[in-house]
């Protein structure tokens, strides 16, 4: 593999793909080692890939299923998980001026089911398209393009009916406790 | 198609027009010139399009996260190499380490004779695996000081400015030995061991001093206080003892 490569896609990619995580597990321990395991499946397998420009659907497409195979059927996401996610706390994260909005954004989009949550999630970031959002979580396009809509509207919902709960929470991961490695 | 139609075609078309060009939208986008209610839904979904976007970009991410790629791909790396080497095609002190060493009992069994150098050098090449990863060099400390593991005490200043990574710490035939990583400039990895009973490794010089050397591609540095001894490397092949003497410089 080589190296510079191999930099290059942690650089472009290392934080939508921790984003997507983050969305998926609702949780910033496993979205570190979720990120962290896709590249090392990049490290495996990723010079099979013929075509350096798919490598973007590529990480995303590894980290879902990955997702799929290993998160989702271990692990349970507890309320408590989720209000992490949700919760104010000093961070060590590097901080892009995260507003009131768009934290209570980000928490109505966390709690929607993850039918809608990981197309939506791939739709506003990266603005992926409904073909690649197609192809990364393996639906047909009718169900994506579905998804998105029915998505939106209870996501609109959501914003639109407990302002209350979510405003003002800004969502920050807290910071990284040790992880065992090796 | 009727404004149903056009209106789940369209909740798939991205807010910033990267879509204005792809002929599957084209009869949908006519649809929302043409009535002004579906126009009106369609500018609304972009301007919250937008918005959602921009939310999602606003999430920080841990800067520790890609450390922790580059950390894993280099033990990967490091793993490989030690495979290759066992074949013997690379450096022969690194194969005779490799008969000498084995584990017993837990105890890593290291070679009786070899230096303080010699030692860490292997120990970085042959024993890869991190027990803790956490930028928090307190919590690294705490974490060997809790399974007895030699904790640094007398480091440079500069050292300590680098971002910490993670830990190891090891019972050895030679003694305790710790290892705390950093990241130091250009994402190179620095390895900082610490050796119990300095005395067992001859004279060595004291921090504000250290002595500088090579070994394949690893420059290294050692020094010792009253309690341990220290070696510190970083692998560069370019200048590595201007590299590392940095570190020494306050």
């Amino acid at each position: 593999m080589e190296k510079a490569l191999f930099q290059r896609l942690v650089d472009a990619w290392y934080d939508p793909l921790y984003r997507f995580a983050l969305s998926l597990t609702r949780n910033s321990e496993d979205a570190l080692d979720l990120t962290q395991q896709t590249f090392a499946r990049w490290g495996e397998k990723g010079n099979q890939l013929r075509d350096a420009s798919k490598a973007k659907s590529w990480l995303f497409m590894v980290l879902y299923r990955e997702f799929v195979t290993k998160w989702r059927q271990n692990r349970h996401v507890s309320s408590e998980a989720i209000e992490d996610v949700l919760k104010v706390t000093p961070s060590e994260a590097v901080s892009h001026g995260s507003s009131a909005d768009a934290g209570a954004a980000v928490a109505a989009l966390a709690s929607l089911d993850e039918t809608f949550r990981a197309p939506l999630t791939l739709f506003y970031l990266e603005d992926h398209s409904y073909r690649e959002i197609a192809e990364i979580l393996d639906l047909p396009i009718g169900t994506v393009m579905s998804r998105l809509a029915r998505g939106r509207e209870r996501l609109r919902a959501k914003l639109e009916e407990t302002p209350a709960q979510i405003e003002g929470k800004i969502v920050q991961m807290p910071s990284t406790k040790g992880k065992r490695h090796g | 198609m009727d404004n149903n139609e056009a209106k789940l075609l369209l909740a798939a078309y991205r807010h910033n027009g990267a879509d204005a060009n792809d002929p599957d939208f084209a009869a949908a986008l006519r649809q929302a010139e043409l009535d002004p209610a579906l126009a009106r839904d369609f500018a609304d979904q972009r301007a919250f399009d937008a918005r959602m976007s921009q939310a999602l970009h606003d999430i920080p991410v841990p800067v520790e996260g890609k450390d922790y790629v580059a950390m894993s791909m280099k033990l990967s790396a490091s793993r490989h190499r030690y495979w290759w080497w066992s074949a013997g095609l690379a450096a022969c002190l690194v194969l005779v380490f490799t008969v000498a060493t084995m584990k017993r009992g837990g105890v890593l069994d290291l070679p009786k004779d070899a230096s303080l150098t010699a030692l860490a050098t292997h120990l970085s090449e042959h024993e890869a695996s991190i027990g803790l990863m956490s930028a928090d060099y307190g919590q690294l400390t705490a974490w060997l000081q809790q399974r007895g593991g030699p904790v640094p005490a007398d480091l440079p200043a500069a050292l300590l400015r680098l971002r910490a990574i993670g830990c190891q710490t090891w019972e050895t035939s030679r003694g305790k030995v710790s290892l705390v990583c950093f990241m130091g400039g250009d994402q190179k990895t620095v390895h900082l061991y610490v050796f119990d009973d300095p005395k067992a490794f001859g004279d060595l010089p004291g921090l504000a001093h250290p002595k500088f050397d090579q070994s394949g591609k690893w420059s290294l540095a050692q020094w010792k206080d009253d309690q341990h001894a220290y070696v510190l490397g970083m692998p560069d092949e370019h200048d590595p003892e201007a590299a590392l003497s940095r570190l020494f410089k306050s």
